[in-house]
C-alpha cells in the first residue's frame, strides 16, 4: 500500500482548492447590468401630434384669451374671414389683434406681469400650450421680459398664439 | 500670375457674377426666355357662360323662343345691342331695360385676339377653375382638396422668382373651395410659391370687418423684434414636421405691407373711397373695384380674378343675363383703370380672359319672371367657350377657331401666363400640364 506524504505547500494548496471549489458551488446570485437605453430627445411640446382644424383653433383661442366659450355663429364668421385671406398666419395675425383689442380679452395688465414676471410666464405656458415650462424655458422668457421694460403682456400672448406649438394638441 | 492666384481669382470672379442670377427659388440662372410683358391679368368667369350669349352673340335668339339676336358684352365684343326685350341693364320703368353704357372706345375683340371657338376639358365648379390654374384636368383632384399639380402662380413664382406681393387671386368669394386655388399640394411647390389671396366679399363684409379690421401693425423695434424673437425661440422647442395652417409665404415685410393694405382698406371702405366701377350692383363689380386696389398698391405681375356671379343661371335666366351684362362692365372698368390710372401697368400688361366653362344647349325646367328657361353646364355645349387676350404687343382684330374647328383650351391659360412672364420652357418641360395644353401666341 502506497502511503501519500504531503509537504506543506501541497497542503495549502489542496486547502486553497477546496475553499475555491466551495465558493463556486454557492447559488448564483443574480447579476444586474446597468446600461443606457437609446433615447431620442424631443422638444417639450413633442407629445402633441395632433393639427388643430382651423376652426379648432379659433375656438381654443378665444376660450384661452376671453376665459370663455366662442359661440357658433361668431366661429363660423372668424372661419370664413380667415379663410378669405391666403397668408393664414396674417389672417390668424389680425384675427388675436382684434381678440386683443376687445375689451373683455382677459389679459394682464403691465403691472401685474412686472409684478411676478416668473408667475406670469409659468401662467402663459399653462394657459396657451398646456403645460409648465421647463426650467431653460422660464429662465429664457422671464430674462427677456425683464430686460425689455417696454413689452406689454398682449403681445407675449400674440407670440404664444403664432407659435408652432400652438398648432397641435 | 501664380496658378493658385489665378484660379482663385478666377473663382471669386465667376461667384461675381452668377450671384445676382440666384433667384429666391434657388435657380442659378434667371429666366432665359423673352419676357413678353411685366403684367398678367387673368379674368375667368367662374360658373360658366354659355357661347351663345356670349361671344355668338344670340341673345334670347335660340333659347327663348324668340328671334331677339344682339351682343350684351359691348366692352368684350363688337355688335350691336339687342333691340327688343332688353331686360339685361339697369332698371328704369321696366326691370333691366336700361343697358349700361360701354366704358371702352372699342371693344376688346377689337384691341386683341379672339379665340372664337374653344374647350374646357370640365364643365363643373372647381374642376373648371382647376383646370385654368392646373393647366389640366386630372380625374383624381377631390373638389375639397388642393390643386394635385403645381399652379400658374407657383410655376411662375417658382421658374421667374417672383414674391409672394407680387402675385394675386382675387375671388369672388370663397364657395365651391376656391381659397384652395392659390396653391398646389405639389411637393416641389406648394404655398411657399403661392398667390396671396383675398375674397374682398367675405374679408370687407360687416363681419370680416369686425373679426379682422382692429388688429393694428406692430413696432418694428418693440413689438415686431420681440415677437420674432420669442417666436423663434418658441418654436426651437418643438419639432414641426408640417404646418397644418400653412398659407402662402409672405416675408415678414410683405406681410406688414399686406397688413396695412387690409387696414387702409378698411380706412377706405368706411370713409366710402374704394375704387368702384360706375355700376357697382353686385359682388363681382365690388371684387373688381378691389382688384384694381391691389394693382394700384401691388403693380402685381399676375393678378388672377375670378367672377361667378352669372352661375345664378342654374335657376334665374333673366338674372344670368344682367349678371353677364355687369360682368362685361367689371372687364371694360378694370382695364380701363388699369390703363388710366396705373402707369407703371399700363402698355406692361397682357389680359387674358376665358370662362370656367360653358353652359348647357337644352334648359332645365326652371323659369323666371319673364317666362324663360334657365340653364346647367353639363352636356357637350357646355365644354364650349371663348378666348381673349389683348394688351402688349398683341396683333389686333385677330380671330381664331370655329364652331366646327375648335382651337385653344381653358389649359392653355397656364402655358400662356408662363410664355408672357418668360418661364414658358420650364413649365412646359416639368410634363405636369395636359399634353395638349399651349401657350396662345403658339396657337396664332
Amino acid at each position: 500500500m502506497l502511503a501519500f506524504r504531503l509537504t506543506l505547500y501541497q497542503k495549502a494548496s489542496l486547502l486553497s482548492l477546496g475553499i475555491w471549489l466551495m465558493l463556486a458551488c454557492q447559488p448564483e446570485d443574480d447579476h444586474y447590468v446597468y446600461g443606457l437605453n437609446q433615447v431620442e430627445v424631443e422638444g417639450e411640446g413633442a407629445q402633441k401630434t395632433q393639427a388643430k382644424s382651423m376652426r379648432q383653433y379659433i375656438a381654443v383661442l378665444h376660450t384661452n384669451i376671453f376665459q370663455e366659450a366662442i359661440n357658433p355663429a361668431e366661429l363660423q364668421e372668424i372661419e370664413e374671414a380667415i379663410a378669405s385671406i391666403g397668408d393664414k398666419t396674417l389672417a390668424r395675425r389680425m384675427v388675436i389683434g382684434s381678440f386683443m383689442r376687445n375689451p373683455n380679452a382677459k389679459v394682464p395688465t403691465m403691472d401685474e406681469m412686472r409684478e411676478d414676471i416668473h408667475a406670469f410666464v409659468q401662467e402663459t405656458y399653462i394657459r396657451f400650450l398646456i403645460r409648465q415650462p421647463t426650467q431653460a424655458e422660464l429662465i429664457f422668457m422671464s430674462n427677456f421680459i425683464e430686460a425689455r421694460p417696454q413689452l406689454e403682456p398682449h403681445i407675449i400672448y400674440t407670440t404664444f398664439a403664432l407659435s408652432d406649438e400652438y398648432q397641435f394638441y | 500670375m501664380k496658378r493658385r492666384q489665378f484660379f482663385k481669382t478666377s473663382l471669386l470672379g465667376a461667384a461675381a457674377i452668377s450671384a445676382p442670377f440666384i433667384l429666391p427659388s434657388g435657380r442659378l440662372f434667371a429666366k432665359t426666355q423673352n419676357v413678353r410683358a411685366n403684367h398678367v391679368v387673368v379674368v375667368i368667369f367662374g360658373g360658366g357662360i354659355r357661347q351663345q350669349e356670349s361671344v355668338l352673340q344670340r341673345y334670347l335668339s335660340g333659347s327663348q323662343n324668340e328671334d331677339i339676336p344682339g351682343n350684351i358684352l359691348p366692352n368684350l365684343f363688337s355688335g350691336a345691342l339687342p333691340e327688343e326685350k332688353v331686360a339685361f341693364g339697369t332698371d328704369g320703368t321696366r326691370s333691366g331695360e336700361h343697358p349700361i353704357a360701354p366704358i371702352l372706345n372699342r371693344s376688346l375683340q377689337e384691341q386683341g385676339v379672339l379665340f372664337k371657338e374653344m374647350r374646357t376639358q370640365h364643365v363643373a365648379h372647381y374642376g373648371g377653375l382647376n383646370v385654368c390654374v392646373q393647366g389640366a384636368n386630372f380625374n383624381t383632384q377631390g373638389l375639397k382638396q388642393r390643386p394635385i399639380y403645381p399652379t400658374m402662380f407657383e410655376y411662375i413664382r417658382r421658374h421667374g422668382g417672383f414674391p409672394a406681393s407680387k402675385v394675386w387671386f382675387v375671388g369672388s368669394g370663397i364657395g365651391n373651395s376656391v381659397p384652395l386655388l392659390n396653391a398646389s399640394e405639389h411637393v416641389d411647390y406648394g404655398a411657399t410659391y403661392g398667390a396671396n389671396f383675398l375674397a374682398p366679399s367675405i374679408t370687407f363684409s360687416d363681419e370680416g370687418t369686425k373679426h379682422l379690421s382692429l388688429s393694428e401693425g406692430f413696432h418694428p423695434e418693440f413689438e415686431m423684434d420681440p415677437i420674432s424673437k420669442m417666436k423663434f425661440f418658441l418654436d426651437s422647442r418643438f419639432q414641426l414636421e408640417a404646418n397644418p395652417m400653412r398659407g402662402v409665404q409672405n416675408t415678414e415685410e410683405e406681410q406688414e405691407e399686406i397688413h396695412r393694405f387690409l387696414k387702409d382698406l378698411y380706412e377706405k371702405k368706411k370713409n366710402r373711397q374704394i375704387i368702384q366701377p360706375i355700376i357697382r350692383d353686385n359682388p363681382d363689380l365690388q371684387t373688381i373695384g378691389y382688384a384694381c386696389e391691389v394693382m394700384a398698391r401691388f403693380k402685381p405681375n399676375l393678378l388672377l380674378i375670378n367672377l361667378e356671379n352669372a352661375d345664378i343661371c342654374h335657376s334665374n335666366f333673366t338674372e344670368y343675363l344682367k349678371q353677364l351684362h355687369r360682368a362685361d362692365h367689371a372687364v371694360g372698368f378694370l382695364w380701363d383703370y388699369l390703363q388710366r390710372e396705373i402707369p407703371e401697368m399700363a402698355g406692361e400688361t397682357v389680359l387674358l380672359l376665358s370662362p370656367e366653362c360653358g353652359r348647357n344647349l337644352e334648359p332645365n325646367p326652371i323659369r323666371d319672371e319673364n317666362d324663360w328657361f334657365a340653364y346647367d353646364h353639363s352636356d357637350e355645349n357646355a365644354h364650349r367657350i371663348f378666348g381673349m387676350m389683348v394688351g402688349k404687343d398683341i396683333p389686333q382684330g385677330l380671330e381664331i377657331g370655329k364652331e366646327n374647328q375648335p382651337i385653344g383650351m381653358n389649359a392653355d391659360l397656364v402655358p400662356t401666363v408662363a410664355d408672357i412672364l418668360g418661364v414658358k420652357d420650364a413649365v412646359m418641360g416639368k410634363g405636369f400640364i395636359d399634353s395638349s395644353a399651349r401657350s396662345w401666341f403658339d396657337r396664332m
